[in-house]
């Protein structure tokens, strides 16, 4: 189990987002940023992330989301500890960057991925929030 | 691939690099250009086809593996040589950087575009009577 967990990519965070851990996935990527904070290791990463950081830390809540940042589509998932949030992410699609036709294609390929993983996502919301008010009555 | 220089036959293989190049590239003499620059040939097989055609040098800018090239190609009897220098590249960090370095890439390619001359120009006058 800790194999699979290690195969996943992630990063821990402190309060104040500075990198306090890497799992092996993740490890040649962001490796050495430790001790840095995150957001500002990627600029332009702060107003694509920071607000479902924040979202995590005031909720205490997982939070999910899709989001394209540097080539990728990737579904990010923040697990807030005490003190700590866990980011993972598995990647959907990449940009193709080789030629015009390829970009082309890849960035409809990348829109539409997009498009699906907010609409799954904001479909799984709305179904927890039926069951919570379901439960409720 | 930021400044590079080399000579290619009539099949378009490589047959000489420059000195600075030969670390990385002198295993692919002998071998398709497009081996080497992997999805290029589209992009660059036209330019080529144009200074063999035409026997002149030809500038051109493309696109290719994320940003615009410069291609300069020179003919010299059944070889040309090839100089390919990265202009710019494409900013991939987020949708708004990668649509505001799109939109100013094909500004880029299409005022390339516009001053490109006319290869059949100098030849008009030799037409007249």
């Amino acid at each position: 189990m800790a194999v699979a967990v290690e195969a996943i990519p992630s990063v821990v965070l402190d309060d104040q987002y500075r990198i306090v851990g890497v799992s092996r996935a993740a490890e040649a990527g962001l490796g050495p940023f430790c001790g840095q904070n995150l957001l500002d290791c990627f600029p332009g990463s702060r107003p694509l992330f920071l607000p479902y950081m924040k979202e995590a830390q005031r909720t205490g809540r997982v939070v999910r989301f899709a989001q394209y940042f540097d080539g990728y589509v990737a579904e990010w998932k923040i697990v807030p500890a005490e003190t700590t949030l866990t980011l993972s992410w598995e990647r959907l699609c990449m940009l193709d960057v080789l030629t015009l036709d390829g970009l082309r294609a890849s960035l409809h390929n990348v829109l539409d991925a997009l498009r699906a993983k907010e609409d799954a996502l904001h479909r799984e919301v709305v179904r927890g929030s039926l069951r919570v008010i379901q439960g409720g009555r | 691939m930021n400044d590079l220089r080399f000579v290619v036959d009539g099949d378009d293989r490589i047959t000489r690099v420059a000195d600075e190049h030969r670390a990385t590239m002198a295993r692919y003499l002998g071998h398709p250009l497009w081996t080497y620059l992997p999805g290029s040939e589209p992009v660059l097989s036209p330019i080529f086809e144009e200074a063999r055609e035409t026997q002149e040098r030809v500038e051109s800018t493309v696109f290719y593996a994320g940003g615009t090239v410069d291609v300069r190609v020179t003919p010299a009897d059944a070889t040309l040589a090839v100089r390919l220098r990265r202009r710019t590249d494409l900013n991939v960090r987020t949708l708004a950087t990668l649509a505001q370095s799109l939109r100013s890439i094909e500004a880029e390619l299409a005022a390339r575009e516009r001053v490109r001359p006319d290869r059949l120009a100098p030849a008009s006058p030799r037409a007249l009577p």
